[in-house]
């Protein structure tokens, strides 16, 4: 009994999880001349045909230009003890997907095994080691994630160096990971372990993982100057103002600064193509500025280096930041999802958690950003995922942490206006007026920007179905969807001959705000919900009616305020007009699971249909 | 003359004959405004020999309008299987604006391995990409590119199917095709006759100019099954595909004495025919998981690895999975045979080109075929819906005919809703939803499967965020989705604050439904449509709600009983009012895949007078005491 009590404590709680990493150990070794090698030893218990569907299949990148991939042991363990091994066939060299979207910018690709004879309760067991074919020169550095989708009983990682070399290391958002260090006559050991681990649940709206799981970050970098100059020195001669720069620099130019910032950026968002890479997948080094300007395309570090060296021949004083993006990369070296992303604590130099680039210039004492991947937003609006994140600034080889700014919600709304007639069988005529700022109008251009006027037409016709059915889109008009400099605005002329019901009492529905979302569907949360940045949605109706009317039932104004959250809104019927006014506003980029409940009743009134209905009485 | 004019237009087109002045003219002139970018042409000259290997030489000049243009296509590939041919690129150029013509160097053209992508793992494709440098907008990109088949699929035979219509403008789209053998051919989707076709003893040629783009509507068919498209083929019947496919697979069917073992166990206590067919059927959809690896054989993508290798590794893609199926099926004596078919594409029938993209399996009976997927996991039943008047070419030694799979009426592909809802007198909503039907036993039990129980919550928790103020998915349960002998169901337990609208004495409710959509789009939202409305199916959606209503409250108004019915859809709703409620019993009935252009706009009126009755609010007022 006690013994049973005992394993019951002990054992993971396997609901939901498609497989079970009884261990998964990883090392990396560094040799003394230079050489580095990666041993991985991953065996995986399938617990449903999930786990099977979802696990069969193990990916690993590799260069094979610049690595050897030696696979050790790839069998499946049955649950009667018999092993069934990987056949021939199943060990593949693939393609990776960023090679298919930018091969003249990286030859990786993938060793791909399909694990055979999979059935509940069998053993993946996957046994490998990847060796680089000459000496490496780069410093090692990375983030281990303790904790994943699915329980695990044993993960173990393992970084040796030679004695005189020395790993950095930090333990980050607690978990249970033991660590000691030996010395041997082969160099340091550095062992990181844990046991036990429960998984990850899977919400929607998660923070990034580095803010919701335990890892360990390690580097050969000392401080953050010595991170500073070593991308420094990758980065300070691409930066060049030869006579092409110039020359285009010269055609950008502006009496005003702002101004010649803004076609600066805009040029290089605009006329470069975006070689859609995460930040290090080419590398650490970029081309230099001309060739970008040559060739016309480039990836995040190339068309960062063209808008610096730009900004540079016309006299703009800027930098170039790396910021930790939400999304991260394929560069972390272990881990059956091998995403970086953000870190609350920002102390050890540890270059994988950048993901991105962005442009920061200073003009007339005042300090603006720029992503010059960015299509759709004003150019000096930083996109929703770019704002207040971690970010280091590394020029001059001096290295500094803090965090991109966080625009107010003022600087992120959406305004919707809805005006018009209501004819005595209930049909609406009547315009529809959005103007959106911030992440709305980036938005509204990534939906318009690109398309066809036979699409816009369709898309527009599709979305007016929400007045009613049988509504028309009559005509629409479109401003600021190509500039980037003022905000768009989108006016659609609707006709909705179902608008309301009428019969002895006029029943309608105002349609829901367009361009937005709810994030609070589940009733409750384990783990913080991530709402992006602060905004406001403003919702305004004006109807007037033909015949008259008088209220028969009209929703409750209400006025809700929270902590994250707050909403208000009322109608009103006054000569023979229906107003409607509704304001809905977020004030934080994520509410921790305590505050959920309360973010969700807010919410929900904004989104509630009953909040826009209305039943008058036909007189 | 219109012999002269073609000649010459083909001459043009050609990369021999095309000087650089006259690119750049058409580079020069004027494109169509509203396109991200405009192909000012897009030819091919196939050179087929009697073995049946060929040439095919793509010439191609590109105008890129904008920078989305330039994202779609400043980067072509053309991919290619090794165990076929290759691809070379001959001739890749930017034609400036200026006049000025940069040459692609040989490091920005790549030939890679195509990435791995979902299930797919093939190491014997690979792709060609060329990437233009320097291109601006304005600008033009050129390339001549062969595609070199020394061992085609089938020997002595060449077929093609050719897209005259894209999602960008083109000016002049022209094919040419030179061969020793007969060929059969057929334009379809071009009723005003826009590709107009010319034929010189071996050599026939087709184009078409100034042509618009494709403009997508929502809840159109595929496509492939409505654009201008030209089919050709030297092979007569689809008999001699049949023969072909059957030649190619009939040494894959063999059993070892392990699948002879299981086999018998499986069967051991299934005592009719039919019983036994489920068994090896259920094994092979379910315990062998798909996955697609390296293509086997001189004829890769079409043969299938040996049924014996399939049933020991466990996985396979569904040419694998099929031959295993036939394989452990002939082994209890049951006649069966590989079947190719597309599930996504219409299988034109008058032209026999290889439009297959699947294969799955058919059982002979004195009554003719019947037809088992076994990619199709978690379903209890042979096909899945979709699959359901789909084009299949069965495979036997003595050749077959392409046939179509029956499409079951509205009534076997249902959907019925019972819902059971609770008024409190505080407006706010408590109910019960069970969701049983064909339709919710096939997606349902898959999805029940496939996603994790939280992912599968946080779904149907967002299906009834909007019912309220605040609604709360309390509980989801549901039967055994391994059982295949029961019908699957599914119930959803929930409240819903602020579900009425509360005025003084009043309470204002709305049941909703009665909308449809498809791929999240409301297939009747257009004024006009282009294009048919496809369901896919013929499909019924059924429900029956009892409104339990708060003691002392009766019904002040609210939606009519109604019917509406045409050649498309039968809806019908009844209300019927009880002491302490009402009952809403309602059909929506799709009679066809489809609804023609022609006949949308009367369909669309009756789906909208259903709408708008549906759309009225109940209205619930409390009784005067007496």
């Amino acid at each position: 009994m006690f013994t049973f009590l005992l394993i019951t404590l002990v054992s993971l709680n396997l609901n939901s999880a498609d497989c079970l990493i009884e261990k998964d150990s990883t090392e990396i070794t560094k040799t003394e001349e230079g050489y580095v090698s990666t041993y991985r030893l991953l065996k995986l218990k399938i617990l449903n045909t999930r786990g099977r569907d979802r696990c069969g299949d193990i990916r690993v990148r590799y260069n094979k230009k610049s690595q050897k991939f030696h696979i050790i042991n790839a069998y499946t363990l049955l649950p009667d003890g018999k092993k069934v091994p990987v056949e021939k066939d199943a060990i593949m060299d693939v393609g990776s997907p960023e090679a298919a979207i930018a091969p003249e910018y990286t030859q990786r690709i993938i060793k791909a095994v399909s694990f055979p004879a999979l059935q509940k309760d069998a053993e993946i067991v996957y046994e490998y080691k990847i060796e680089s074919k000459k000496k490496d020169k780069e410093p090692l550095f990375g983030t281990v994630f303790f904790k994943g989708q699915n329980p695990i009983k044993k993960k173990v990682f393992i970084i040796k160096v030679p004695e005189e070399e020395h790993i950095y290391f930090k333990k980050v958002n607690g978990g249970n990971i033991n660590i000691h260090v030996d010395t041997t006559k082969e160099g340091i050991s550095y062992v990181f372990m844990a046991e036990d681990v429960e998984r990850l649940p899977r919400e929607d709206f998660l923070p990034s993982m580095r803010e919701i799981a335990p890892f360990i970050d390690y580097t050969e970098f000392k401080n953050k100057d010595d991170m500073a100059a070593y991308i420094y020195s990758k980065f300070k001669d691409k930066i060049e103002t030869g006579k092409e720069i110039k020359k285009l620099a010269s055609k950008l130019w502006d009496k005003d600064p702002e101004k010649t910032f803004y076609n600066i950026i805009k040029y290089v968002q605009e006329n470069i193509q975006n070689i859609n890479l995460f930040l290090w997948d080419a590398g650490i080094e970029p081309h230099k500025a001309s060739w970008t300007l040559k060739h016309k395309y480039g990836d995040v570090r190339d068309k960062t280096v063209l808008a610096l060296s730009l900004m540079k021949a016309s006299g703009i004083s800027g930098d170039i930041l790396l910021v930790e993006g939400r999304r991260g990369s394929y560069y972390a070296s272990v881990g059956l999802s091998s995403v970086l992303s953000l870190a609350k604590t920002e102390q050890l130099p540890v270059l994988s958690h950048y993901t991105t680039m962005i442009i920061r210039a200073h003009i007339k004492d005042t300090t603006v950003y720029a992503s010059v991947m960015d299509k759709y937003s004003n150019v000096r609006y930083l996109p929703s995922s770019l704002q207040h994140r971690p970010c280091f600034s590394f020029m001059n080889g001096k290295g500094n942490y803090f965090r991109t700014p966080l625009y107010p919600e003022k600087d992120n709304t959406l305004k919707m206006k809805l005006e018009g007639k209501l004819d005595k069988d209930g049909s609406f005529k009547g315009t529809c007026h959005i103007k959106a700022k911030g992440s709305y109008a980036a938005t509204l251009r990534e939906r318009f920007r690109f398309k066809k006027q036979k699409e816009i037409k369709i898309m527009l016709d599709d979305l007016v179905s929400a007045f009613g059915e049988g509504s028309k889109m009559d005509s629409f008009k479109l401003y600021n969807i190509k500039s980037r400099e003022n905000l768009p605005e989108l006016v659609v002329y609707i006709t909705s001959p179902n608008f309301a019901n009428v019969n002895n009492t006029i029943q309608f529905t105002l349609p829901s705000t367009f361009f937005t979302m709810r994030y609070a569907s589940t009733k409750d949360r384990k783990l913080p919900l991530w709402l992006g940045v602060p905004r406001t949605i403003e919702y305004n109706a004006n109807i007037r009616f033909v015949e008259n009317a008088s209220p028969f039932v009209l929703p409750d104004s209400v006025r809700l305020k929270g902590e994250y959250n707050e909403v208000e809104s009322n109608m009103a019927f006054s000569n023979n007009t229906l107003s409607f006014h509704s304001l809905y506003s977020i004030h934080a980029q994520e509410v921790p699971k305590e505050g959920y409940a309360n973010f969700r009743k807010i919410e929900g009134i904004f989104y509630s249909r009953n909040q826009r209905s209305v039943i008058l009485n036909a007189k | 003359m219109k012999k002269l004019i073609i000649i010459v237009m083909g001459m043009l087109i050609a990369g021999c004959a095309t000087s650089d002045k006259a690119l750049l003219k058409a580079v020069k002139e004027k494109a169509p405004t509203s396109a991200n970018a405009y192909i000012v042409f897009d030819s091919a000259f196939v050179k087929v020999k009697e073995d049946g290997s060929y040439i095919k030489r793509t010439h191609a000049l590109i105008k890129i309008l904008t920078m989305k243009g330039k994202a779609d296509f400043g980067s072509p590939s053309f991919s290619y299987t090794t165990k076929y041919g290759k691809v070379q690129v001959k001739k890749a150029r930017v034609i400036k604006k200026d006049g000025k013509i940069i040459n692609v160097k040989k490091d920005n053209i790549k030939d890679i391995k195509v990435p791995a992508f979902g299930k797919f793992f093939l190491p014997n494709v690979r792709m060609v990409k060329i990437v233009y440098p320097t291109v601006e907008r304005g600008d033009a990109i050129e390339y001549v590119v062969e595609e070199v088949i020394t061992n085609p699929p089938m020997e002595g035979e060449f077929d093609d199917m050719v897209f005259f219509e894209e999602t960008e403008p083109i000016g002049t789209k022209y094919y040419e095709i030179t061969l020793p053998q007969d060929l059969y051919y057929r334009v379809y989707n071009d009723k005003e006759g826009a590709i107009k076709f010319h034929k010189n003893g071996k050599k026939y040629v087709w184009y078409a100019n100034n042509i618009a783009p494709i403009v997508r509507e929502p809840a159109m068919p595929p496509l492939e099954d409505v654009s201008k498209k030209l089919l050709l083929s030297t092979v007569k019947s689809w008999k001699t595909w049949s023969k072909w496919y059957w030649n190619l697979t009939k040494d894959k069917f063999s059993v070892n004495d392990t699948m002879k073992a299981l086999i018998d166990s499986l069967l051991s206590d299934k005592r009719s025919r039919i019983d036994s067919i489920k068994a090896l059927f259920y094994y092979v959809s379910n315990k062998i998981r798909y996955v697609a690896t390296t293509m086997n054989g001189k004829k890769a993508g079409y043969e299938p690895f040996p049924a014996q290798k399939t049933f020991r590794q466990k996985y396979g893609v569904c040419r694998d999975k099929a031959a295993l199926l036939v394989a452990m099926l002939r082994y209890i004596g049951i006649d069966a045979y590989p079947v190719l078919t597309n599930p996504m594409i219409r299988v034109e029938r008058e032209i026999k080109t290889d439009q297959f993209n699947h294969a799955i399996v058919a059982i002979k009976d004195k009554n003719g075929y019947t037809y088992l997927d076994p990619t199709a996991e978690d379903i209890p039943v042979f096909l899945p819906i979709s699959e359901q008047g789909r084009g299949v070419l069965v495979s036997t030694p003595w050749g077959e005919d392409l046939s179509y799979i029956k499409t079951l009426p509205p009534e076997d592909n249902d959907v019925f809703v019972l819902m059971d809802m609770s008024l409190d007198t505080l407006g706010n909503m408590h109910g019960k939803m069970t969701m049983k039907g064909s339709i919710i036993d096939q997606f349902f039990r898959m999805m029940v499967k496939k996603i994790p129980p939280e992912q599968l919550k946080s779904m149907f928790a967002s299906s009834i965020a909007s019912l309220g103020n605040e609604a709360s998915l309390d509980t989801i349960y549901y039967t055994d989705p391994d059982d295949f002998t029961k019908p699957f169901n599914m119930t959803m337990e929930y409240t819903v604050k602020g579900f009425a609208m509360k005025s003084k004495d009043k309470y204002v409710f709305n049941i909703g439904g009665g909308a449809i959509n498809i791929n999240g789009r409301d297939p009747f939202s257009l004024d006009k449509r282009h294009y048919p409305v496809y369901f896919g199916v013929p499909m019924s959606n059924k429900s029956s709600i009892f409104v339990h209503l708060p003691r002392g409250y009766v019904i002040k108004g609210g939606p009519d009983t109604m019917t509406v019915d045409n050649k498309y859809i039968h809806y019908s709703l009844n209300i019927e009012h009880q002491k302490d409620g009402i009952v809403l019993t309602s059909n929506m009935t799709y009679k066809k895949s489809l609804i023609p252009a022609k006949d949308y706009k009367n369909t669309r009126e009756l789906h909208n007078k259903w709408l708008k009755n549906l759309k009225t609010n109940f209205i619930l007022e409390r009784q005067k005491r007496r």
